[in-house]
């Protein structure tokens, strides 16, 4: 199994425990920290349509990520919940999955989609709560169940919050990385 | 002194679509009276204009509303940005004024859109303002920016929808439920199919016109 990690949150504290179970798990990893890559967002530039179908034109460290996208069977997202939903640099990363769809369109159960360049991957979202209105956490998990339903992928949410205990985190994540294959 | 309204354009291109709504939102205001601004957030991220510089613009308005296109299920990731920024920056002069967003996203079904509405509210919210409501608007990409005005029967319906809503929004109410009525397009199950076989044949088509040989090369497996 391989897994691309699109990590987004600051401190290492998550970082170390996911990593811990992702090699119990015997899985390949590829570990993007996303505060230290440069990732210029989608302008919308229509290069990945019109000149170069399924290529984002921006010659930044995404294309790497993209790479091993591609090759990869699971992505796992971790960001703290800003305005229930993604902060702005995990944002970037993914405003430009873009390219991971076929420009077609097919039905599934009533909705319009995509299907998938690179064949299906497994989405795990993990979300750091902190302070905020009621709704942040609904808000999160919709967010990735949307992502999950237009690239037609097996997906799990998980929130924590920054006080989380230890045990718990590792013990959903090991539950999720059993189950979102 | 005119009240006034803004409307932060979330999309990177100024011209396209978010444009097109604010342009026309902006002129029904000004008809009541108001005075307008569009802001296109992509300044600010760019750095080509500060944060700080809206400051009076904000502390001078009464109802502000983004327009937004959909990008991968949320907020496209310059609005995010911008949201984190108004709220480290400018949280107080937000504070007790109005607050809407229309999102407007390539497929025809709304419901598509209903995160980016949520983080909006949420973001709103997190800042004191009030929450006004949310639009919703399916196929906003085939309107490839043109001006309501010259879209016929479709934009007078559009245009009918915003002047409603506006109604509400300058009066400081939650947008009633007939504009999203009358943005809402439905397209019968039945011609579901025939769409996309036409769309998926025009798309091919479009490639082939380019000179593009294989539009589904894997491109990042090579």
């Amino acid at each position: 199994m391989k897994s691309v990690i699109l990590d987004a949150t600051e401190g290492n504290y998550l970082e170390e425990i996911l990593k811990q179970k992702l090699m119990e798990c015997n899985d390949e990893v590829f570990y993007y920290k996303l505060k230290d890559k440069n990732i210029i967002p989608c302008r919308a530039c229509g290069g990945c349509s019109n000149i170069k179908p399924g290529l984002c034109v921006q010659k930044d460290d995404m294309q790497e990520v993209l790479k091993d996208i591609a090759k990869g069977d699971r992505i796992i997202m971790l960001t703290p919940i800003v305005f229930g939903g993604y902060s702005s640099l995990l944002k970037k990363a993914v405003d430009r999955f873009m390219v991971l769809g076929l420009p077609f369109l097919f039905i599934k159960k009533g909705k319009l989609l995509h299907p998938m360049r690179y064949g299906t991957k497994a989405i795990i979202g993990i979300g750091i709560a902190g302070e905020g209105p009621m709704g942040q956490e609904e808000g999160f998990r919709l967010v990735v169940e949307r992502n999950a339903l237009n690239m037609q992928a097996p997906y799990k949410a998980l929130v924590f919050k920054t006080s989380e205990d230890r045990a718990k985190i590792e013990n959903e994540l090991a539950i999720a990385l059993k189950e979102v294959v | 002194m005119n009240k006034t309204l803004i409307i932060f354009n979330g999309s990177p291109r100024k011209n396209k679509t978010s444009f097109s709504f604010a342009r026309t939102i902006t002129a029904l205001a000004e008809e009541r009276g108001y005075r307008t601004e569009i802001v296109h957030v992509i300044e600010y991220f760019d750095g080509k204009k500060s944060i700080e510089s809206l400051r009076k613009l904000i502390v001078d308005s009464e109802v502000m509303g983004l327009i937004s296109p959909l990008y991968v299920d949320c907020l496209p990731s310059y609005v995010i940005w911008f949201f984190e920024a108004l709220f480290r920056e400018l949280k107080a002069e937000l504070n007790g004024k109005g607050f809407f967003a229309i999102g407007q996203c390539g497929f025809p079904d709304i419901t598509m859109n209903e995160p980016l509405l949520e983080s909006s509210r949420l973001f709103a919210e997190a800042v004191g303002m009030k929450w006004l409501g949310g639009l919703s608007y399916g196929g906003g990409a085939m309107l490839e920016g043109a001006h309501l005005e010259n879209l016929g029967k479709k934009g007078e319906k559009i245009t009918l929808a915003f002047k409603l809503a506006l109604e509400d929004l300058l009066e400081g109410r939650f947008i009633s439920s007939k504009p999203q009525e009358l943005l809402t397009v439905k397209i019968p199950g039945l011609l579901m199919v025939p769409l996309i076989m036409v769309m998926n044949f025009r798309a091919k088509r479009e490639a082939k016109k380019k000179g593009i040989g294989d539009i589904g090369r894997r491109v990042y497996l090579e």
